[in-house]
């Protein structure tokens, strides 16, 4: 196969597949319906912290954990999730809340969207730990 | 010595027929409503890794040929291309693969390179693309070598291997559940790949195989899918991004900053390249076995059972 034929293969296949999956309504964001969601998904993948408390965020796709001893973040990702847990990790403000931007090289910087009352709830909790 | 042999890249021939099938999987979980999960992104940067898994094999392939070609020229062997020397090698070969793929969970050096194959939390198609950008790195092609010195032209080797990965593309499937028991004794399938891409503590470290599940069977690294147990696909610890350089290099990046940390001795900074991932200098980390006893503590219920044993 030359090298012309394969690239055209390659990338008519991805982008027809991107187009035919995105058009069948396959790119919508996971949300959390309520915290009990967001504690199943922490415990999923951080079962030794169990949550002691949980905030949603604005949006329902990312929600703070609270634990003994620390804190952590779980959020939405495409249609699962991840968390994360907060060692040392502070977020910035932003206009529609708070980036977290994480040391390991694995997770990009992630944008939580918080109306004010929110964000000061997720910080108050964040200087808690 | 037969140095003209030649065969086709079977894996790029291939390259439409995995198009076709991932679209009639598609299809299938569209009108069924089960058998599997898609998502645009995690598609997306699954069949990007596959490009890039080709782009890797046309830029670097050289140097595992180049390697090839030298134990074939010291070689005295040559046990010529007839059918059944094809079948055997195929069969060898897949057990090298067995073993490469073992050393890919259980050194993390290796595992830099195939931790990218189980990123991604679905289990379909297009899974089974995300392949690594990185290989050649890991000096597997070592294990290759007896099969060159043994007298198996390194053309006849590699179409063997070509036609391992092909075989792989079509269990990464939810869509077909189990076999006839003839079948799951001898041949990795579906069910048997499936509990390979859990991140249940369970299935940690099971089902190597590519081709012949016996080799799991034989070498004790088994575990059958339970019902009772529904296979949770991904990392141990997932990964928070859908950008393929991220993907491709993040476990790389771990490596070099584990062990550029200050104050190790050289035996740890080696131990943070060789020993399993999730090995730490300072416990801070938990390995499979690991994450199996912390299992265990929180469900004694599931000692002794499959993948607890």
């Amino acid at each position: 196969m030359s090298l012309q034929v394969l690239l055209v293969l390659v990338v008519g296949g991805i982008a027809g597949i991107a187009a035919i999956l995105h058009f069948m309504g396959l790119t919508g964001p996971y949300r959390f319906s309520e915290g009990q969601d967001a504690v199943a998904a922490w415990e999923r993948e951080v079962p030794e912290r169990p949550a002691t408390n949980v905030h949603l965020s604005s949006d329902s796709r990312a929600s703070l954990i609270t634990f003994d001893g620390g804190s952590g973040i779980v959020w939405s990702f495409g249609d699962d999730t991840v968390a994360r847990i907060l060692e040392g990790t502070r977020p910035l403000e932003t206009k529609t809340g708070l980036r977290f931007d994480f040391p390991d090289f694995g997770s990009s910087a992630l944008n939580v969207r918080l109306n004010d009352s929110d964000r000061d709830i997720w910080l108050k909790a964040l200087e808690a730990q | 010595m037969t140095d003209q042999l030649t065969y086709p890249d079977v894996v790029q021939l291939a390259v439409p027929f995995f198009i076709i099938a991932i679209l009639i999987e598609l299809v299938w979980i569209a009108v069924k409503g089960r058998g599997g999960r898609y998502e645009t992104r995690d598609a997306v940067t699954s069949l990007i890794m596959g490009a890039g898994n080709v782009a890797s094999g046309i830029l670097l392939g050289f140097i595992a040929w180049g390697f090839f070609m030298v134990l074939w020229e010291i070689t005295p062997l040559d046990l010529g291309s007839s059918w059944w020397v094809v079948l055997i090698c195929f069969v060898l070969d897949d057990l090298r693969y067995y073993w490469v793929h073992r050393f890919g969970h259980r050194i993390r050096w290796v595992w830099a390179s195939h931790v990218n194959h189980h990123s991604s939390q679905h289990y379909n198609l297009t899974t089974a693309l995300r392949q690594t950008w990185t290989g050649t790195f890991t000096f597997m092609m070592v294990v290759r070598a007896p099969l060159i010195l043994v007298g198996f032209h390194p053309a006849m080797v590699l179409f063997c291997g070509g036609l391992n990965l092909i075989y792989q593309f079509w269990i990464h499937t939810e869509a077909i559940n189990k076999f006839p028991r003839w079948v799951e004794a001898v041949m990795n399938t579906p069910s048997h790949h499936r509990a390979h891409h859990g991140r249940n503590a369970r299935y940690l470290d099971c089902n190597y195989a590519g081709v012949l599940i016996i080799w799991d069977k034989m070498f004790g690294t088994f575990v059958p899918e339970q019902d009772d147990d529904k296979v949770d696909y991904g990392l141990v610890h997932n990964l928070g991004t859908f950008n393929p350089l991220r993907i491709a290099f993040h476990e790389w990046v771990g490596i070099y900053r584990d062990m550029t940390q200050r104050g190790l001795t050289l035996r740890e900074r080696l131990m943070y390249a060789l020993a399993p991932p999730g090995w730490s200098h300072d416990g801070s980390r938990k390995s499979s076995e690991e994450l199996k006893q912390a299992h265990l503590q929180r469900h004694p219920e599931d000692k002794g059972s499959a993948g607890f044993s």
